[in-house]
């Protein structure tokens, strides 16, 4: 015994290496097969101790667990992968997909190569992206029907089965329907619809304005004293489009429990919805993907909101000094999937604008000296934005008289 | 072509941790003895390459130069040791002004810490200290130690020779069998302090770095007051323990290899004055620039001014050699300022002294990292006017910023500062052979190496958008 406890640290060290890389081998093509792994940048073992920091049992405790018939009964922590493995046949989408009835946006077909290039994508990702492909474990819920605990603290790395099955949704508009976002307009004998312009507005346009948003949202929220004072913001570090009907962290009240922003849209109305998301979406999907997604959201917020306007923020640039290092966090990048979102606008009820034109140096990038980390403006640089945003409202046009 | 992850020098990666060491370890405790230098020399070879493989050719050639030279320096040759020694400065200056003036994106790996050992082991064989002429391997494991190439700690060749796995003095006659115990007592140490350094980086440092970053992003000019002064603790927190964490770690994998252990920080922030301070900070440093600046010039025996002058030596020499832009200078001259202040005002006055020395060193210190952290002279004005807002309410700033950053990152400054007392460290490092505590630490290896495998070498990680 004493020659145990001498040599003790060594000894647990040494059973914690087999044990976990026995554990990440044994799982690597079940519970851990969603997680991106590099042989090159970390021994296999990582696979273990990133789904446990995730707080999901290793591999080899499910499966005792079910031998001896406790537990929760299902030997994959995840399982979405079975189900989702199902649903995927091909990359070119022949099979059908349950999706949860939201109408599809004119969004691309997606194809074998395109599935080919974001899984290169997911390769290349930096670590940055670990919310993001989080929230995409997360997005596959509704189509699959179940919402388990489990899945919400999913090790990421979804990715590759992920992007086999968005494109796949993408193409059950094979038909490309030119779908609308909500009710068909054009019947010349009816009243015509309002027609909006922009103008520029006061400060009190935004009292009846939500925000939307990730960290740069966040920003706003905590360094533009106009609309802190007028508006309400529902923004989250590390948000994204998939978190919309997902993600509990809104509170009503101070003292009352988080609900997710499709709950509070319930509740609360608004006269104006700004969305700014996407940024932490870029080292997944395809930007079809992300249209679609995105136009599921617009759709839903229209369902629950059919008189506010919304307003589609072109996702905010990167700094050149990023865009030229990162394979993710790429101005192109940004101006594809912003290309994609435009397209959502139908200019009665929502509208697309791009804030970049305020902050963005000759060359279409983040101006250096606005930002300090490259992704986020200073707190002194958020006037830019906020000052964009009062310049490029749409009102109604006989309201603009009176502006 | 097997593409190496460079991330497997980072002491807190797992590449380096469960694949990099273990083989490492393995192989020098399997070859007998009379092997180890060449094997350490060869290992710590492939380390600085997988590192920065750029510069191995410039590592390599100032290992060769200055093993040559030491020959002469060894035969007394005053003329080869100035050589040597300006050579050994010469290089090291070079390539911080030619990254200074983006002639080169960086300077060569280690290359701050290597001279030095250059420069200490050419004054040693001048004077005497090393008496035989080491075997080239010897000198050359020395160099490139691979526990210490990166940020030090900075030893002298007498350190080396004091390893007993490479002398082979405890184990020349024994069979595997009963070296075995020794070599596993050496790891189980070696993993002891290894694991607290660990701990450190993981759970304090690398918190305190992120925040830091996220002050960066906010813009100096539109931070609190409040929010100012815990940005200065927070750096000085980051700043302690990932160079006290690493230095563990270096301390850590030494020992494994059967060298002493090294202490480089003995809890500085206890010191009684800022003179205190620095024979508690970065100690190998500071006994370098004692030992081969300091006392070669007359230390404090040749009268006040020449002990001034002395000081001003030293601490300009401190400055460069952290680096060379104006606010090192600023730094290292206000410390400068304050260890003359401190030896020749305050010490008058026993009083005086406890209470303005503390302050120093708990006010000041702090203060004069902020500097230390900030390249630019607008960010230090925008900075120090945030610290002591007498000329302005900076601009665009949000009073909440303090309460959002205490809520996200205190869990993280409270553990910061809690170590800051000596009871906590001194209390784990005399237990170290119990096995609650054993197991404790086992338990910080085990959340850290977790938290470590999410990061890829990323320190930003968390930095989600």
């Amino acid at each position: 015994m004493k020659k145990l406890s001498k040599y003790l640290l060594t000894i647990l060290v040494l059973l914690f290496y087999i044990l976990t890389t026995a554990d990440s081998i044994l799982g690597k093509d079940t519970q851990y097969g969603e997680i991106e792994y590099d042989p090159q940048a970390a021994p296999v073992m990582s696979l273990t101790l990133r789904s446990l920091f995730d707080g999901n049992q290793p591999y080899l405790v499910a499966l005792a667990n079910n031998v001896m018939g406790t537990g929760n009964g299902t030997l994959s922590q995840n399982p979405e992968s079975e189900a989702q493995n199902e649903d995927v046949v091909t990359a070119d989408g022949s099979e059908q997909q349950i999706s949860d009835g939201s109408e599809q946006t004119d969004v691309a077909e997606a194809d074998a190569q395109q599935t080919e290039n974001a899984e290169q994508l997911t390769e290349e990702q930096s670590v940055e992206e670990q919310p993001s492909e989080e929230a995409m474990g997360e997005q596959q819920n509704p189509a699959e029907g179940e919402n388990p605990e489990a899945t919400e603290t999913q090790a990421e790395g979804e990715q590759p089965a992920e992007n086999q099955e968005a494109p796949a949704e993408g193409e059950q508009t094979a038909e490309s329907q030119e779908a609308p976002a909500e009710e068909a307009p054009v019947e010349e004998v009816e009243p015509e619809p309002p027609v909006y312009q922009i103008a520029s507005v006061d400060d009190d346009y935004f009292c009846d304005a939500l925000f939307i948003g990730d960290s740069r949202t966040v920003g706003l929220s905590e360094y533009c004293q106009e609309l802190m004072d007028r508006s309400t913001f529902y923004a989250k570090i590390s948000l994204t489009i998939y978190d919309f009907e997902k993600k509990s962290f809104v509170k009503l009240e101070d003292n009352s429990e988080k609900i997710t922003i499709a709950q509070a849209l319930e509740q609360k109305k608004f006269g104006k919805i700004y969305i700014m998301l996407g940024l932490n979406e870029l080292g997944g999907g395809t930007p079809e993907s992300f249209g679609e997604a995105y136009g599921n959201v617009v759709n839903r917020i229209r369902e629950l909101q059919p008189d506010a306007q919304i307003y589609i923020q072109g996702i905010m640039h990167v700094t050149a000094a990023k865009s030229n290092k990162d394979k993710v966090f790429k101005n192109d990048r940004i101006n594809e999937r912003n290309q994609v979102i435009a397209q959502l606008a139908d200019n009665q009820h929502i509208f697309y604008i791009d804030m970049n034109e305020a902050t963005d140096d000759e060359n279409g990038a983040l101006t250096q000296d606005l930002s300090f980390d490259n992704i986020h403006l200073k707190a002194k640089s958020y006037a830019l934005w906020y000052d964009y945003l009062k310049n490029h409202a749409y009102v109604i046009a006989d309201n603009v008289a009176t502006e | 072509m097997l593409q190496i992850n460079a991330n497997m020098i980072n002491f807190s990666d797992l590449s380096f941790i469960f694949r990099f060491l273990p083989i490492f370890l393995i192989v020098y405790y399997a070859v007998p003895y009379r092997f180890r230098s060449i094997f350490l020399s060869v290992g710590s070879l492939v380390f600085y390459a997988i590192g920065d493989i750029r510069s191995l050719g410039i590592f390599a050639a100032a290992i060769v130069v200055n093993y040559l030279l030491s020959l002469q320096c060894l035969s007394k040759n005053k003329k080869f040791l100035y050589l040597s020694v300006l050579l050994d400065a010469g290089v090291l200056m070079a390539f911080k002004l030619l990254v200074q003036f983006g002639r080169v994106s960086a300077l060569p790996l280690g290359i701050s810490f290597f001279t030095f050992k250059m420069i200490s082991y050419q004054v040693d064989c001048y004077k005497g200290l090393i008496k035989k002429r080491p075997a080239f391997f010897s000198a050359l494991a020395y160099f490139s130690l691979f526990p210490q190439v990166i940020s030090g700690p900075i030893m002298r060749y007498d350190y080396y020779e004091k390893n007993e796995a490479i002398s082979g003095k405890k184990e020349m006659f024994l069979l595997f069998r009963d070296r075995l115990p020794m070599y596993l007592c050496r790891i189980e140490s070696g993993l002891f302090w290894f694991s607290l350094g660990f701990g450190m980086k993981i759970l304090i440092a690398d918190y305190m770095a992120m925040m830091w970053n996220e002050i960066g992003t906010i813009g100096y000019e539109s931070i609190s007051t409040p929010l100012a002064w815990l940005g200065a603790v927070c750096y000085s927190l980051n700043l302690y323990f990932d160079f006290w964490g690493y230095s563990l770690m270096a301390a850590g994998v030494g020992v494994a290899l059967g060298f002493p252990f090294v202490q480089n920080f003995n809890h500085p922030y206890v010191a009684g004055s800022v003179s205190d301070f620095y024979r508690r900070w970065h100690m190998t440093l500071g006994s370098w620039f004692k030992d081969y600046v300091y006392i070669p010039f007359g230390g404090s025996k040749k009268g006040t001014k020449r002990t001034v002058l002395n000081l001003f030596i030293v601490w300009l020499l401190t400055g460069i050699w952290h680096g060379i832009t104006p606010n090192f200078f600023i730094w290292s001259g206000s410390l400068l300022l304050m260890i003359l202040a401190e030896k020749f005002v305050l010490s008058k006055s026993k009083g005086l002294m406890a209470v303005i020395g503390r302050i120093n060193v708990l006010v000041l210190v702090p203060l004069t990292w902020v500097v230390f952290a900030l390249n630019s002279f607008t960010d230090i004005a925008n900075y120090f006017g945030r610290l002591f807002p007498f000329f302005g309410v900076g601009v665009a700033v949000n009073p909440g910023d303090f309460a959002k950053f205490t809520d996200r990152y205190g869990m993280f400054m409270i553990a910061g500062l809690v170590l800051l007392v000596p009871l906590f460290f001194e209390f784990v490092k005399e237990n170290r052979k119990s096995p609650v505590i054993k197991i404790l630490v086992f338990a910080l290896f085990v959340v850290c190496a977790c938290i470590s495998s999410t990061k890829a070498g990323n320190p930003f990680l968390y930095f989600n958008f």
